[in-house]
């Protein structure tokens, strides 16, 4: 592990970590075959057979190294694991390959919490997963002030005749229509247009009302159906295991090879050899011959599929597995594959495919391209998830636990409030390519009315989140504002400065501190607001010259943000004591308050955007970074800085980056 | 809802095709393939119950020595089992310590608690320690039963960061270690323990039998293609497919075992829905499955992390909001101390429910505390120094009996683990840092 040399501003208290003799600058280094993690493993599983009902949740948790749950040197196989993979890959390979009775027309609501519209109410985004082709009713209701409007809706793009919007119970309009859909998965798009002036509101104008009516807003679309199905017993599953398409019970044994070939390309995600398809072919065979059906004989192979190692584990194969200094292009497919992974923690989609079949993956320009697509993906969601999720240690929401009696207001809605608010900000971010020091500094934010009200926030209405311009004087803008890192890095009863100075440290700077020396003296915790502030506490704490080498850093950092108490509310008191939010960090720079410690924070651009990259690349990687990653990281962050932070340019750029393209064999014994 | 299965009866229900017969313990406590004769001796299981972030030592050792002491505060639950419970002092994981690897030190207490060797300071690439005791007992003896062994724990939730200053999560998240580099998660889900002791749903002999026949020829699939594999990749990527192998073959051989021992056990509590909110019904839960796997003879060894190393779970319902980790760096805080000892009392108290259903429950010519060695402690004395040497142990049941011995300052705890596989039947010459086997314990019976 190569020492930290983020953050310019502050010399690293980290002892110089011993470096053995460089190795040669061009070294991409090697990446260990990566286990799929359980997210991996359920979106894997979702695109492959469009199965969809987590059948990771019951694996083991994955162990983390360098911060991350998807690193291949961490990731075992014990035999625990190994017994849930074949009891899943039987279920699943069960769900999949049996026929489905003919569907039942269901009633599915999608409101605005799925909404991929940010922020606009008068329209609803929302993607459907149609089980069959069939006639599909849909209807789309309005809330908010009884406006004339009509209602434009499309599927996929494609629109349907505008229809005007009717009134229906409770003040709410509605619109119906319908439509012969094939199965698959679809966008849907609900949008109000404007059929004359807006509705007058008697109660708000009289001043019996305390506020104006809302805005109208597209509330839910409900899709009805599939009436009158066409191919009742084809569900999407059975068509991605039987590509053919022939009807069920109707299998041939040319089918069956070519379905599984099919398959098992998509499932070890390069292309097979006839070996390996004979083999598979045999196990159905082999089935039929003990009186299976064939539709059974095809279960067994696909379980044999998801538990095979070439499935389970991306393999990256090497020419001269054994020499350190053979390094090599990875193969088309598996660019591909390290592509997805990193942006959908899932396997290549057939687009991604095609491109490293044809050998068009490694073109820049067809490289940028599908980067582009994949971000503007659905699926980019996993980078939200699992690496803002990580990173910034949103997932530890989940389980954090502050005490009920001081912070009452820490309910499970709240919970979540703030987990969307920061998922939100990191997808705008990656979504509308800004840049990445926005993550430090911006005047917007998404919130909902209960995170509005939480924040102090007038005049955001409505549990669904849209995004916010920041009023002057909110206190808020940029993660290190956002209640719920300002949360992660409390402790249930009170704020804590060192745990939000090393939260910095750590993740916003790449400059981790070493834990305290052993017996140092404590805290008095019942003093704290009542006879002293905290801050007077930590400052005698830090008068211990062991302490101080670290405290000085950390503290000062977490100072900063004292303003914030351990749920992230804005306060100017701790106890009976005024907030002192300034502090001097050891190099002489000196701040007051959060604006301030930011604008330090992001002042050095290229300290922040190093860090990102840092994190990034390991991410993206699979493995902890070493001393010879340090050129390629320096490469990608001044790339990035050319291009403006952009988040795309830095993605671009990792993928781009030798240890993204390249690896090499590795010594040892054999 | 959670059924905890408070009723555990000690009859276990064979199922036939529809039919269920209630059987004797004797026939299932020793299944035709292992049982030379009906009255074969029971067999002694090994259990070990990990608590984090040390323990409140001066409530946790006794006075005095011998048989005659005195309960502690922390250890006072099992007083009503003091016929069964022997406190060892002294013992020391001296591979806790640094060593020259700086901070770390709850990362090396899981890590050294059952291994006795020093963990590679790393943060994923390369992890290293040791085989532990309960995996080298399950390398000897585990092949007898379906499971070689149960690894189990209470989840407390840390996800995301690192673990410990540098040290991968691994090394805090498990005690039990298959190889030295291969930790054995705990299971922390108890329907997903129900569901591997006694299956998903009910199956009939017929479902079963070309169910198994099936995985057996997925499962030689499976293998000739790692095997394949194997001679084509680099060192690293060639562990990774030992692991997968090794993996594939401990399935292979459940199998077998299952295909000889076609019982199929309804057990005495249900099925759980998930994890129960309260801590001590989660405990409990997980202490009863184990009883269970106990007792229909599913396993003989497990090992049981009352919480993760460095764990920061918070016990409302003993009226403790903080976090357990920031509490014990309590620096002589006395407020702090007093919430500590609570935390550990109220450990030892699920440690005490356990103990005494097992002594409640029929095994052989004893009870199931008879023929049972329960370890109980942690990697870490004082959790506010990190200290390594004098750990808070007892060991209950097995025919040990009641006392407290103190050993000399610095005695390896693997003494006491070679002492253990002794009387579990399995000999080893040495195992991490042991010495030679403890001495001083009760002559086993």
């Amino acid at each position: 592990m190569r020492a930290a040399t983020c953050f310019a501003l502050l010399t690293t208290c980290l002892l110089a970590q011993p470096r053995d003799e460089t190795p040669a600058p061009s070294d991409p280094g090697r990446v260990t075959a990566r286990r799929l993690n359980r997210y991996e493993y359920n979106n894997t599983i979702r695109d492959l057979l469009a199965v969809d009902f987590q059948p990771a949740a019951d694996f083991p948790a994955d162990d983390s190294g360098y911060g991350f749950d998807n690193i291949g040197d961490v990731l075992s196989l014990s035999p625990v694991l190994m017994e849930k993979y074949l009891a899943a890959a039987e279920k699943i390979a069960q769900f999949a390959a049996e026929p489905v009775p003919l569907p039942k027309p269901t009633i599915q609501r999608h409101g605005r919490g799925e909404n991929r519209a940010a922020g606009r109410a008068a329209e609803l985004i929302v993607s459907h997963r149609f089980p069959a082709e069939g006639d599909y009713n849909f209807v789309i209701n309005v809330s908010g002030r009884p406006d004339p409007l009509r209602v434009r809706f499309s599927i996929d793009g494609a629109p349907l005749p505008i229809a005007k919007l009717q009134p229906d119970v409770e003040d709410h309009g509605v619109a119906e229509m319908q439509l012969h859909v094939r199965s698959g998965e679809y966008t849907l798009r609900a949008e109000l247009i404007p059929d004359g002036p807006p509705a007058p509101d008697p109660d708000f104008e009289d001043g019996q009302s305390p506020r104006p009516l809302a805005e109208p807003a597209v509330a839910y679309i409900e899709v009805r159906g599939p009436y009158h199905p066409l191919q009742p017993s084809r569900s999407e599953s059975y068509a991605r295991v039987f590509p053919c398409g022939h009807a069920p019970g109707h299998h041939s044994l040319e089918c069956v090879r070519t379905s599984l070939a099919t398959l098992a390309r998509r499932a070890y995600r390069r292309p097979v050899t006839g070996q390996e398809v004979d083999s598979l072919v045999r196990l159905v065979q082999s089935a039929r011959q003990q009186g299976d059906a064939f539709d059974r004989g095809m279960q067994v192979a696909i379980t044999a599929l998801l538990v095979s190692p070439h499935f389970l584990f991306r393999i990256e194969r090497d020419p001269n597995p054994s020499d350190p200094l053979a390094t090599h292009q990875i193969t088309d497919f598996e660019l591909a594959t390290r592509l997805s992974y990193f942006l959908w923690s899932s396997m290549p989609d057939d687009e991604l495919f095609r491109a490293a079949s044809d050998h068009s993956l490694r073109q820049s320009k067809i490289l940028r391209a599908q980067i582009q697509r994949m971000l503007a993906d659905r699926k980019a969601k996993a980078l939200v998830e699992n690496f803002a999720g990580q990173w910034l240690q949103l997932r530890n929401l989940d389980t954090l636990k502050p005490d009920p009696d001081r912070f009452p207001a820490f309910d499970g809605r709240l919970r979540r409030d703030l987990q969307r608010e920061s998922q939100l900000f990191f997808e705008s971010i990656l979504r509308d390519d800004r840049s990445i020091l926005e993550f430090l500094d911006v005047d917007y934010t998404f919130l909902n009315e209960r995170l509005a009200d939480f924040y102090g926030i007038p005049a955001v209405r409505g549990a669904e989140f849209r995004r916010v311009t920041l009023p002057p004087g909110s206190h808020r803008g940029g993660i290190l504002t956002q209640a719920a890192i300002l949360a992660v890095s409390s402790y249930p009863t009170r704020t804590s400065p060192v745990i939000r100075g090393k939260w910095i440290l750590e993740n916003i700077l790449d400059t981790p501190p070493p834990p305290p020396p052993p017996n140092v003296p404590n805290l008095d915790e019942k003093a704290i607001g009542k006879t002293a502030s905290l801050r007077t506490q930590l400052e005698q704490h830090r008068a211990n010259p062991v302490c101080r080498g670290c405290h000085a850093r950390m503290d000062v950092l977490g100072f900063g943000l004292e303003n914030y108490d351990a749920i992230g509310r804005w306060r100017t008191h701790d106890g009976g004591f005024p907030i002192d939010a300034s502090g001097k960090l050891p190099n002489g720079q000196s701040f007051s308050g959060p604006e301030a410690l930011k604008q330090l924070l992001v002042s050095d651009k290229d300290a922040f955007a190093r860090c990102l990259t840092d994190k990034l690349l390991t991410y993206a990687l699979g493995r902890g970074l070493e001393d010879y990653d340090q050129p390629a990281v320096e490469s990608i962050v001044r790339a990035t800085a050319a291009e403006g932070y952009k988040f795309r340019a830095l993605v671009e750029q990792i993928v781009s980056s030798r240890p993204f393209q390249m690896r090499r064999g590795e010594a040892g014994h054999p | 809802m959670i059924v905890t299965g408070k009723h555990l009866s000690r009859r276990t229900l064979l199922r036939g095709i529809g039919t269920a017969i209630a059987l004797p313990m004797l026939d299932c406590m020793t299944p035709a393939f292992a049982a030379p004769s009906r009255a074969a001796k029971s067999p002694m299981r090994l259990a070990f119950a990990y608590v984090p972030n040390g323990v409140m030592m001066n409530d946790w050792t006794p006075a005095l020595e011998g048989a005659e002491f005195e309960f502690p505060r922390i250890l006072r639950p099992l007083e009503p089992l003091r016929e069964h419970v022997l406190v060892l002092s002294g013992l020391a994981q001296h591979n806790g310590d640094p060593l020259g690897d700086g901070p770390g030190d709850h990362a090396r207490a899981a890590s050294t608690f059952l291994t006795g060797s020093h963990p590679k300071k790393t943060a994923g690439a390369d992890i290293h320690v040791g085989v532990s005791v309960d995996q080298v007992a399950a390398q000897h003896i585990g092949h007898a039963t379906r499971f070689a062994s149960l690894e189990l724990g209470c989840d407390d939730g840390r996800i995301t960061g690192n673990c410990d200053s540098g040290y991968s999560c691994a090394y805090s998240n498990s005690i039990s270690w298959r190889t030295p580099s291969m930790p054995l998660p705990p299971e922390v889900n108890p329907r997903a323990v129900f569901e591997r002791l006694f299956g998903a749903e009910p199956e009939t002999p017929e479902a079963r039998a070309r169910r198994r026949r099936t995985e057996k020829s997925i499962l030689d699939f499976v293998f000739d293609d790692a095997s394949r594999l194997t001679g084509q990749l680099g060192p690293t990527d060639r562990r990774k497919m030992d692991e997968y192998l090794s993996a594939v073959r401990e399935i292979e051989r459940r199998i077998q075992m299952a295909e000889k021992d076609d019982r199929q056990i309804v057990p005495s509590i249900d099925k759980p829905d998930g994890v129960p909110a309260a801590y001590a019904d989660y405990a409990r839960l997980l202490f009863d499955l184990l009883l269970l796997a106990f007792q229909t003879d599913q396993t003989r060894i497990a090992t049981y992390m009352l919480g993760r190393e460095g764990s920061t779970r918070t016990y409302r319902e003993i009226g403790i909001a903080d976090a357990h980790h920031p509490l014990t760096h309590h620096r002589g805080n006395p407020e702090w101390i007093e919430k500590i000892t609570r935390i550990n009392t109220y450990h030892v108290e699920q440690l005490a429910y356990f103990l005494g259903k097992l002594n409640s429950t029929q095994d052989g010519d004893g009870t199931l505390l008879d023929h049972t060695l329960v370890v109980y402690g942690s990697g870490l004395s004082d959790g506010n120094r990190h200290l390594h040497d004098d750990l808070p142990l007892l060991v209950a049941g097995g025919g040990m009996g009641r006392g407290h011995i103190r050993y000399p300052h610095a005695t390896p705890m693997n003494n006491l683990h070679l002492a253990l596989l002794d009387r579990a039947g399995v000999k080893v010459e040495s195992l991490g840092d042991s010495q030679s086997e403890l001495d001083h314990l009760p002559a086993s019976s």
